[in-house]
């Protein structure tokens, strides 16, 4: 439970009243300057290290032409998903089917929860074994589903330390799973045409192929954008008037700000912050733009600086 | 006396307050949005309860809001305690809150009485939801009361209130997506449940965790701009209606918008039976809710450029000039589904572009009409003013809903009682797709009238917010002394 900010009264439960049993201060006006100027610092002081982040991520997506591009690139494996991966021929007796297996038709066979069929067909003696390849192929290229998206998702992170070595790794996974996908796709291919000869085959079709291009070129962008760079630019921010990095440093050297700003205006609190500063012997210097600043001690100067002879 | 502490123009809302007060907002939309989107089908399919019962109840539960609203916020402005006017309400409700919503839900777990008119059913409902309504409105009042006292800086409360459309907007769908998806594992059999017990799980769990994030609110969120030590009169409280023109001028705004409304109740009309695919509205709607949950990152550049009025007109005669121009380029191919569609998906899109700051500006003015209260009399109105435009809100619904139904047979509509869909005329579903677009867009013109004669932008707003920051610490000392 609080105390009364003036006589430091226990305040219980019961003591809802707007003023204190004790002292009869009002304890919603009482102390009301401090606590608004301590909470617009600690909001600004919480906007500026929100603000370094949000310019991280900003740069991720637009600091340069090649970030555009980025998010072009990535974006296209989750496209190129539509397009049709592979071509299936039935013609049997009384059967006669083509069935286009595309992101479309497995999605909508997965919000069914519709695996019935393949499982059993996956148990068979005869069977098993192609069915198995075709269940791993599909699981594959899901798994590239959810990892193009993935890639999309954290492209915010981007401009992170191990941001460019994620992108690209995500982006290999999702060339791998699509390749191992053709692979498997393919045994599975010609062992169904080995035991049904004549009334089962298959084909794959360029959606996959186009879809691991999206993939390697999603791993070319982030491969120069490691190489050329992206400057991130860093705005400045400002608490209680002064730029925060002076503010932090004025912290940080235990002076007490938040007297310094009672009963004044900000700009006065300002110039007493900087004084303060000074008299402490400390000078931030920030280059424009730039991520963080340099604390220095101001050196005392020697009384006599003439050279001796 | 030159301002000391109460700058308009800093921060004084942190990021992680923000966010709390929009995961806060999330939490009480959560049950909300299940209630409100299954309050019918839920009384009448699961708890199996005669249609007319609780048409009628719902009729008198809009009337007794017409009391309860704004008797809430008469008791929410007159409120003192050390923690602020507000708080308290916020503090205190959850619980309660929580209670009623399982309960609301526990019903046909219960009561098995097969009849739909058994008194026990009856009695149970009517309790249950009133109970329900109320404590929704003595949370809803003071959390959008919040919304004005949160911070005595604009580009706060702007913050504020964007942090909560946008989260609780998200979290408030949560439901409406989890709850088909549940009833039709239950109906293929694929989970073991009936969906009496998905409702009632569905109960439990929004109004817990629902409840707990709101509680957040009441726990971290501050009020910062105080109210006047003595509380006022209730006829004070009701006076800041009568004695506000900007709250005057924006409740008929919204009032004179409700026959605009009918367009989204005809909606169902024209896709179910002019386009013959009601889904085909989620697969429109799907651009356009990827973009407004981006429009909320164009607010601080829109009102950098514009300010609330500007804004308000703005956006609405863009969306009513997409309407006409939709009109008049669908006009002979009104029922043509593979044209209809793209159309109307990029009309959705465009006007989604302003959905963020369309969901954010108008409760801005109400707290900016607060402030205006406060800056002529010197009484805040945070309950009383938020209280009436959550009436007017829910009294727009009826009337839009009234509406559309007298014109649904005035327009020629036919009806079976052995099959939800039949055949209309060409005639008809001309006059269907007109209602849905260009009748309420000329309707909804009048809304904008009252808005040219708001006043309280630019230099006046700015010398209301100097004065006002002054006063306070003014204030502010003398309570000190």
């Amino acid at each position: 439970m609080a105390n009364c900010p003036k006589c430091e009264y226990h305040l219980k439960l019961r003591d809802w009243r707007p003023n204190c049993p004790s002292c009869g201060v009002n304890l919603v006006y009482y102390g009301m300057e401090e606590r608004l100027l301590a909470d617009a610092n600690k909001a600004e002081a919480e906007h500026s290290h929100f603000q370094k982040k949000f310019d991280r991520v900003k740069a991720s997506f637009v600091g340069s032409k090649f970030a555009i591009a980025r998010i072009i690139f990535t974006i296209l494996p989750i496209a190129f998903l539509f397009l049709p991966w592979a071509k299936i021929f039935i013609k049997a007796p009384y059967i006669d089917t083509t069935v286009n297996v595309n992101m479309i038709k497995v999605g909508m066979k997965v919000a069914e929860m519709d695996f019935g069929a393949l499982f059993e067909l996956m148990g068979s003696e005869i069977v098993g074994t192609p069915f198995t390849m075709f269940f791993a192929a599909l699981a594959c290229m899901l798994l590239a589903a959810v990892v193009s998206l993935a890639s999309l998702i954290l492209l915010f992170l981007s401009a992170s330390p191990k941001g460019i070595a994620r992108n690209i790794t995500l982006a290999s996974m999702g060339l791998v799973l699509t390749g191992a996908a053709t692979i498997m796709f393919t045994q599975f291919n010609s062992s169904f045409a080995t035991l049904f000869p004549g009334t089962y085959s298959g084909e794959l079709k360029f959606g996959i192929f186009v879809l691991m291009g999206a993939f390697a070129l999603v791993i070319l962008i982030n491969a120069i954008i490691a190489k050329v760079g992206i400057e991130v630019k860093y705005k400045q921010t400002y608490i209680c008037g002064i730029p925060s990095e002076e503010y932090f440093a004025a912290v940080d050297a235990g002076i007490d700000v938040l007297s310094l700003q009672l009963h004044v205006t900000e700009q006065e609190a300002a110039e007493a912050i900087e004084n303060a500063l000074i008299e402490a012997g400390i000078r931030v210097v920030k280059e424009p733009g730039s991520e963080d600043a340099v604390i220095e001690k101001i050196e005392d100067q020697p009384l006599d600086e003439t050279p001796q002879e | 006396m030159e301002q000391q502490f109460i700058d308009t123009n800093r921060r004084y809302v942190g990021l992680k307050e923000n966010i709390i007060f929009g995961v806060a907002n999330g939490g009480q939309v959560l049950s909300f949005s299940l209630l409100v989107s299954y309050l019918t089908y839920f009384y009448v399919n699961i708890f199996n309860i005669d249609p007319k019962i609780v048409a009628t109840m719902l009729f008198l539960e809009g009337i007794w809001d017409t009391i309860n609203d704004p008797l809430m916020g008469s008791v929410v402005d007159r409120t003192r305690t050390r923690l602020g006017k507000l708080r308290p309400y916020l503090l205190g409700v959850p619980l309660p809150m929580a209670l009623a919503t399982i309960f609301f839900f526990a019903g046909p777990m219960f009561l098995h009485n097969p009849s739909p008119t058994a008194p026990s059913k009856v009695i149970y409902m009517v309790i249950t939801y009133f109970t329900w309504e109320f404590l929704y409105t003595m949370s809803d009042v003071p959390f959008w009361g919040m919304a004005a006292a949160i911070s005595p800086s604009p580009a706060d409360r702007t913050r504020a209130i964007t942090s909560a459309r946008l989260i609780s907007g998200i979290i408030g769908g949560i439901p409406t997506i989890i709850i088909p998806i549940l009833i039709d594992l239950t109906e293929s059999n694929v989970i073991g449940t009936s969906i009496k017990q998905v409702f009632f799980v569905a109960g439990i769990t929004s109004g817990i965790i629902g409840m707990v994030l709101f509680f957040l609110s009441g726990v971290f969120v501050k009020e910062r701009v105080v109210q006047s030590v003595e509380a006022p009169k209730l006829k004070g409280c009701y006076e800041c209606i009568t004695q506000n023109p900007p709250l005057k001028l924006i409740i008929l705004q919204n009032l004179l918008g409700s026959l605009g409304g009918i367009g989204g109740i005809f909606a169902t009309y024209y896709f179910i039976d002019v386009l013959g695919s009601a889904s085909a509205a989620i697969v429109i709607g799907i651009p356009g809710a990827i973009v407004s949950l981006f429009s909320f990152a164009f607010i601080t550049k829109i009102k950098a450029r514009f300010n609330n009025k500007q804004i308000v007109i703005g956006s609405k005669l863009v969306n009513d000039a997409l309407n006409v121009l939709m009109f008049l380029l669908s006009i002979k191919r009104y029922a043509d589904i593979r044209f209809m569609i793209p159309v109307m998906m990029i009309r959705s899109t465009i006007t989604a572009i302003f959905s963020g700051v369309n969901a954010v500006v108008p409760t801005e003015m109400i707290a900016d009409s607060v402030d205006y209260m406060e800056w002529t009399t010197g009484q805040r109105s945070e309950g009383m003013s938020f209280s009436v435009l959550t009436l007017i809100n829910k009294l727009n619904g009826a009337i839009s809903r009234s509406v559309a139904a007298l014109l649904i047979s005035g327009i020629g509509y036919k009806t079976s009682h052995s099959d939800a869909i039949i055949p209309q005329t060409d005639e008809v579903k001309f006059r269907i797709f007109a209602m849905n677009t260009i009748v309420p867009t000329l309707l909804g013109l009048f809304s904008i009238i009252p808005i040219f004669f708001y006043d309280l932008v630019g230099d006046k707003q700015q010398r209301m917010l100097s004065d006002l920051a002054k006063r306070r610490e003014m204030l502010a000392e003398d309570a000190e002394n």
